[in-house]
């Protein structure tokens, strides 16, 4: 009920002021509204799309309020359906106050988001983003509740360098806010055949950097490591309970360059793992400690074939372990039953036109080797997928 | 493998970096400032930071508040001649910056009369409008190299 009329609500808002913001007072109020479709051949990955499905869509309100010239407070709730990941629940993107001190320096208070590689603290926003999926070696929606924000504060700013651009950089601290219903559920089914009925974190920290340069070129470095990831559920196949305490660390580096019309964007994300593991079974707990690094990359090209139509593809490989890529090790061990769930290979052609000021369509086909991120039991190496998605936003 | 693909990242992008030189051009429309700005002069660096919201304070401290016209001419050669960027590359920038809580969008008008208009009455505020427009209460900003 009290998730029906916040949306109800926020759809009467945004349906009945098309265009432009809307102003009530001084309280500036911002939204969008995505609904999607996506048909993949073989495997329910991200939403039940296996035969297709319209559960993929975004929805999402913000409002700020400026105290004085420095001082202002703000806040979005984003609703997501992603079939298995989300359930349309509205959450808390982010929320926060801010006061800009000056260029160089800014503090915010709040829920702050988590800078973690170009475009971490977009991905939920599908106006700023060129593609409907974007490359999941890099932006894993599965892990989206690990590193969408952490509730405590940053410290951010804008440093020019005289004749080589500006550096853009944040550093932030604090907890973040983990729950049994999200997208670490699904996650904790693909990697690990788990279910999850309780997640919390005792604090994450980190920082980004990025360097814009005067010709186009940027380079960005990110780094965040949570401590205490502890993840508790029951196994899919034996029902027994366990608990995982995770200390995790991600590092990523990437780099875009923007000439006329063309666009290149290459990142490389490391998530390190430390994972103690207890498995209460009926003849006592089973501890066992494990390390391993889940890692990816992609490459991108996009080119704006007139201001409104841009055209991208990609190439993304990501790793359920980094220093096992081709699954042999992990084969052997009996974690995976087919070697080809040790990776996800995707091809992608991605098209966005930009119908007018408000409305957005996207379409794009993926080719994609591999099963490390897929629902069900793994049968087949190659699959494809395809979505169109449509946003409108004021 | 991890390390061979962040120096690949980083050797592609710094080799591209010395082909290209840094290179300005000047731009054709006209900067107007709010008569008390004591600058009458600004870098295309600066202007172009300015436009991105990463600028946000003149060198007095003063609160910069930036104008920007729907569409037209003047609009279009200050996002390509000094910002680098066409007009949805350029909105949709902003929505980045607003749907991620980093600041409001810019003031947004129509015409030349009401971006003059609205620079006129707001100490700090910078826009721009065509080259012949009226400057009637408001300041002409330079583009320095």
């Amino acid at each position: 009920m009290y998730k029906n009329r916040i949306l109800t609500a926020c759809l009467f808002i945004m349906l009945s002021t098309p265009a432009n913001a809307v102003e009530f007072g001084p309280v500036e109020v911002h939204g969008f509204l995505s609904q999607g479709y996506m048909h993949s051949s073989h495997y329910d990955f991200l939403t039940d799309s296996n035969g297709g499905t319209a559960r993929f869509n975004e929805f999402g309100v913000n409002f700020m309020y400026d105290f004085n010239d420095d001082l202002r407070a703000g806040m979005q709730i984003v609703s997501r359906d992603m079939g298995y990941l989300e359930d349309n629940s509205p959450k808390i993107d982010w929320a926060f106050a801010d006061y800009h001190y000056k260029d160089w320096l800014g503090l915010r208070l709040g829920k702050v988001k988590i800078p973690l590689g170009i475009y971490n603290d977009v991905l939920d926003v599908d106006a700023a983003r060129s593609q409907i999926v974007p490359p999941m070696s890099v932006y894993n929606f599965y892990l989206r509740d690990l590193t969408l924000a952490v509730i405590g504060g940053s410290v951010y700013g804008n440093v020019p360098i005289d004749k080589i651009g500006d550096f853009d950089y944040t550093i932030y601290a604090g907890n973040v806010p983990l729950e049994a219903n999200s997208s670490l559920e699904g996650m904790m089914e693909i990697m690990s055949g788990s279910s999850l009925h309780h997640a919390e974190n005792d604090y994450a920290f980190g920082g980004n950097i990025k360097w814009n340069s005067t010709i186009g070129l940027a380079l960005n470095a990110s780094y965040v490591k949570a401590n205490e990831v502890i993840t508790e559920g029951n196994l899919l196949a034996s029902s027994m309970p366990y608990k995982n305490e995770i200390e995790a660390t991600a590092t990523s580096f990437g780099a875009e360059f923007v000439w006329n019309d063309l666009t290149f964007l290459t990142e490389y994300l490391a998530i390190d793992q430390d994972i103690n593991a207890t498995i209460t079974t009926p003849i006592g707990n089973v501890v066992t400690d494990n390390s391993n690094t889940m890692d990816g990359w992609y490459a991108q090209v996009s080119y704006k074939l007139t201001e409104e139509f841009e055209a991208s593809t990609y190439y993304s490989a990501s790793y359920r372990n980094g220093d096992d890529e081709n699954g042999q090790e992990a084969l052997a061990a009996g974690t995976i039953s087919k070697d080809y769930q040790a990776w996800h290979k995707d091809l992608a052609i991605t098209g966005r036109y930009d119908l007018n000021e408000d409305i957005i369509i996207k379409i794009e086909g993926h080719l994609i080797d591999g099963a490390a991120l897929v629902f069900g039991t793994p049968d087949k190496r190659y699959w494809n997928f395809w979505a169109v998605k449509a946003t409108y936003m004021f | 493998m991890k390390m061979l693909r962040i120096s690949y990242i980083f050797i592609l992008a710094l080799g591209i970096y010395p082909l290209l030189g840094l290179s300005y051009v000047n731009a054709q429309e006209l900067l107007i400032t709010h008569p008390n700005n004591s600058k009458s002069s600004i870098s295309q660096q600066d202007i172009k930071n300015i436009f991105l919201g990463k600028k946000t304070h003149w060198p007095n401290g003063n609160r910069i508040k930036i104008v920007v016209q729907k569409r037209g001419s003047a609009h279009d050669s200050l996002l390509k001649n000094v910002i680098g960027m066409t007009s949805v590359s350029f909105r949709n920038y902003w929505r980045k910056r607003v749907f991620t809580g980093s600041s409001r969008p810019p003031k947004t008008f129509k015409s030349d009369s009401d971006v003059v208009a609205f620079v006129a009455s707001k100490p700090g505020s910078v826009g721009y409008i065509n080259i012949n427009s009226d400057l009637k209460g408001v300041k002409k900003l330079q583009i320095s190299q």
